[in-house]
């Protein structure tokens, strides 16, 4: 009777310390396995994301740039203030003349040109002219705007109150 | 009767083991492959994120100079070669910025092409910027 329960008890022994104990064990190491491979391809995934929304803003910024650039060169290329004005009204400009005591008239042309859906980039010129029937640019403003409504009163609903 | 159970387990034991090998060399390949995609993945977009500013640091050093590729290629430690500038912003790639005049009348603008290719001659990045000449900067 005691010969019989010491031979169960081993055989119990060996059933559970053999088959079985390795199964478990390539479970779990293909668990962790399969874990650190789903994060590190979503890590991977979110970087690249990133970078690609990195590369669309500067491409669009220097889009934006380019043709707000093209205006400038062709403002430059006028011979006087009324072909200026009327390039100024083709590309949707805002034509503004100041007067100054001192130093006589003062042009402004305002222009801005779409980044993206939230960004402008808004460009302030000012036109004096110069010697010799030249006209002088200079740039008064060259930066991006945010255009998107902001909204000041974003609350968060921590407390619930009664 | 022991030795009965204990062969019998063996036996068990070691198709178990077999199956087991098998199953995690599967796995494991398929996790292995999944590693690689993802360092593929991040190495890309590393070139990408180096190039795009590389590119827009050689913009803005075109537009500060008024176009001129030689005052560009100084500041950037690059070398020029018939009005093109080239240069390695790290090991995996290269810019290349070709200098074109404009078309206009008075030539008051250069027109700077530039691309960005990784080490398999991709192109990576491109763009265009306009420098604009004989302009003044109001800081007023």
């Amino acid at each position: 009777m005691t010969n019989n329960l010491t031979n169960e008890r081993r055989y119990i022994s060996v059933s559970i310390s053999g088959v079985g104990g390795s199964s478990i064990i390539m479970v779990f190491a293909v668990l962790c396995l399969t874990v650190f491979a789903v994060l590190t391809l979503m890590t991977a995934k979110t970087e690249f994301d990133t970078s690609q929304r990195l590369n669309e803003s500067i491409k669009n910024y220097y889009r934006a740039d380019h043709k707000a650039s093209e205006f400038v060169a062709a403002l430059q290329n006028a011979d006087n203030i009324i072909e200026i004005q009327a390039i100024a009204n083709k590309n949707g400009a805002v034509f503004e003349a100041m007067t100054d005591t001192d130093s006589g008239i003062f042009l402004f042309v305002d222009y801005s040109v779409p980044i993206d859906e939230n960004q402008d980039l808004s460009i302030r010129l000012e036109i004096t002219p110069g010697t010799n029937t030249e006209i002088c640019i200079n740039i008064v403003k060259w930066i991006s705007v945010y255009t998107d409504e902001w909204s000041s009163e974003i609350s968060l609903n921590l407390l619930k109150q009664n | 009767m022991k030795k009965v159970s204990l062969n019998s387990h063996t036996g068990l034991f070691l198709i178990e083991l077999v199956i087991i090998i098998l199953f995690f060399a599967i796995s494991a390949a398929i996790c292995m492959k999944l590693f690689v995609f993802s360092y593929v993945m991040t190495e890309q977009s590393s070139d990408i994120s180096h190039a795009a500013l590389a590119a827009q640091n050689t913009a803005e050093c075109f537009k500060a100079v008024q176009g001129d590729i030689t005052k560009t290629a100084e500041l950037l430690g690059a070398a020029v070669e018939n009005n093109t500038l080239s240069y390695h912003p790290t090991d995996d790639i290269t810019l290349t910025l070709i200098a074109e005049e404009d078309t206009l009348e008075k030539n008051y603008s250069i027109i700077g092409k530039i691309h960005v290719t990784d080490n398999h001659n991709k192109i990576i990045f491109d763009m265009e910027v306009i420098a604009l000449r004989g302009i003044g900067v109001n800081t007023k």
